[in-house]
């Protein structure tokens, strides 16, 4: 059974097709590399399966669930485009802020208690981070917030991660960990893992499948086919579709 | 002045119902601000409260010009402000700060236009656009400490949801936190808040104690938790240090408490810029 499947989603905004008519499904387990120039629509279709953006038509299907019915948010983790504090002042810690990506599981009221703080420092032991937990989020580096971000998309265990290009603020070093990280994610732990990114080529080592994406479904299948595809040679060029096949 | 005479003038001033019932009803209402005010301030609508107590110059004008008690009407009215400015806001995808522009420069037109035709209750009208802290009745310090609880019961309640929506709204729906309800609670709790607040520094000031204390425990702070309680023991503190100023050195005290907030404010700023350096 798939965890995801999408059917013939269109998405308008102001008037104007985002997404057309995309169609794909993401099995468990899978890593799928979501590419494609800017204002593909990348985001937009991740913010459709995450219910933050209405859909036009087609249906959405997590963990065999219609989008409207799933309520098992906790099973799902995010980490947004940009995730950069906002107000560099905000008054909270990086255990507070991880912590709360355990809400989701949570009924009201929410409270935490020692099982969760120790939840949340396995997590920040995880990647490495668990020195940051009283600071201020803040005084944190790009590089240590990306990974307080993941950590906050990771800390109740999710089955899917859901990764806005998570590797757009990091520098090439910082940006090679963290794909070592995420793809350690998907073989030990066999997460799910949907990312996006405008590095074709990187995406191409890690990745299990690649969809391709410019408003419509460009491509959907592995990085072995995309390289050997005569459609992408066509819509690419030979030059491009090598450069992005041999890069890695 | 004889500075010698100052504590003694405290003391008798202590013993007075009427200065008893403003230090109650004026920290009971500043704890509720600060609270509040902590969450809104970080979510950038604290303008909320001016454009309520703004609002309220319409249902007080309007109550005082049939004779009903200003609260009865106020309070309801304000409900459904509040509810038409987070409508405005994200429904009709209208900036926040236009929505609160919006619907604060109606309540204040219509109450004018109340206060040009029943001439007669200007002098009450004034009373409630400056605050008249030392006129609070025993009904109103009773509403005003039954408020103060039903806000801190639902804050606790809701602390966490808060907490989170106000470092990242999107995030918060994504864990499948209702946002929407969170939402209303928090503007509900503020109207109730800011309008029991009009009686304390009036419509002019009160959202000066929405701002004040959260701003002034936000430059020292570094967790949420902490913020929120400086943000609490300076909005008491600047209460009761206003009203006993105000009492010696016979100024507004609406006006004095916002002054004492102020003062906490540079405060506060010097220390963080000193910590700073």
């Amino acid at each position: 059974m798939s965890v995801i499947t999408v059917q013939n989603l269109s998405v308008k905004m102001h008037n104007s097709t985002v997404l057309s008519d995309i169609s794909f499904e993401v099995a468990p387990g899978e890593y799928l590399g979501i590419v494609g120039p800017n204002g593909s629509g990348k985001s937009t279709l991740i913010r459709s399966l995450l219910g933050l953006t209405e859909i036009e038509k087609g249906r959405i299907e997590i963990m065999g669930r219609p989008l409207a019915d799933f309520r098992e948010w906790s099973k799902i983790g995010y980490l947004p485009q940009a995730a950069v504090v906002a107000n560099k002042s905000f008054p909270a810690s990086v255990g507070e802020v991880v912590a709360t990506g355990l809400l989701g599981r949570k009924s009201f009221p929410r409270r935490f208690n020692a099982k969760d703080r120790d939840t949340v420092l396995r997590t920040l032991e995880t990647l490495g981070i668990e020195h940051l937990y009283q600071k201020q989020i803040g005084k944190l580096s790009g590089g240590q917030s990306q990974r307080v971000f993941l950590a906050r998309a990771m800390v109740s265990n999710p089955d899917i991660l859901i990764l806005d290009e998570p590797t757009a603020a990091l520098d090439p070093v910082t940006r090679g960990n963290f794909y070592e990280t995420i793809a350690s994610l998907n073989k030990d732990q066999k997460k799910t893992i949907l990312l996006i990114t405008h590095d074709s080529a990187t995406i191409g080592s890690y990745a299990g499948k690649l969809l391709y994406l410019d408003r419509r479904l460009i491509f959907f299948g592995s990085f072995g086919e995309f390289c050997q595809s005569k459609d992408m040679s066509l819509y690419f060029g030979d030059f491009a579709q090598h450069l992005i096949c041999h890069q890695h | 002045m004889d500075i010698t005479q100052i504590f003694p003038q405290i003391i008798e001033a202590l013993q007075f119902g009427f200065v008893q019932r403003a230090v109650v009803a004026g920290c009971f209402i500043g704890v509720c601000c600060a609270v509040l005010g902590v969450f809104l301030v970080l979510r950038r609508l604290s303008l909320i409260g001016e454009g309520l107590a703004h609002f309220s110059l319409a249902p007080i004008g309007l109550a005082l010009m049939l004779g009903i008690y200003p609260l009865y009407v106020a309070l309801p009215m304000g409900i459904l402000a509040s509810f038409w400015i987070l409508h405005l806001a994200h429904r009709a995808n209208m900036y926040g700060d236009a929505a609160i522009g919006l619907v604060s420069a109606i309540g204040v037109a219509a109450g004018v236009i109340m206060a040009s035709i029943g001439s007669g209750f200007n002098v009450d009208l004034f009373g409630y656009l400056f605050g008249d802290i030392l006129a609070v009745n025993r009904l109103e310090s009773l509403m005003t400490i039954g408020l103060s609880f039903v806000v801190l019961l639902l804050v606790l309640l809701n602390y966490q949801d808060l907490f989170a929506i106000a470092f990242d709204e999107e995030y918060a729906m994504v864990l499948g936190l209702n946002t929407v309800r969170t939402n209303q609670i928090l503007v509900i709790l503020t109207t109730f808040t800011v309008i029991l607040g009009i009686k304390v520094v009036g419509i002019m000031l009160v959202s000066s104690l929405i701002i004040f204390p959260a701003v002034t425990a936000l430059q020292l702070s570094r967790g949420f938790k902490t913020a929120i309680i400086f943000a609490v023991v300076a909005a008491i503190c600047s209460v009761v240090l206003g009203i006993v100023l105000a009492f010696i050195l016979n100024f507004p005290a609406g006006a004095t408490i916002v002054l004492v907030n102020f003062v906490f404010f540079l405060i506060s700023y010097s220390l963080k810029t000193l910590i700073k350096v």
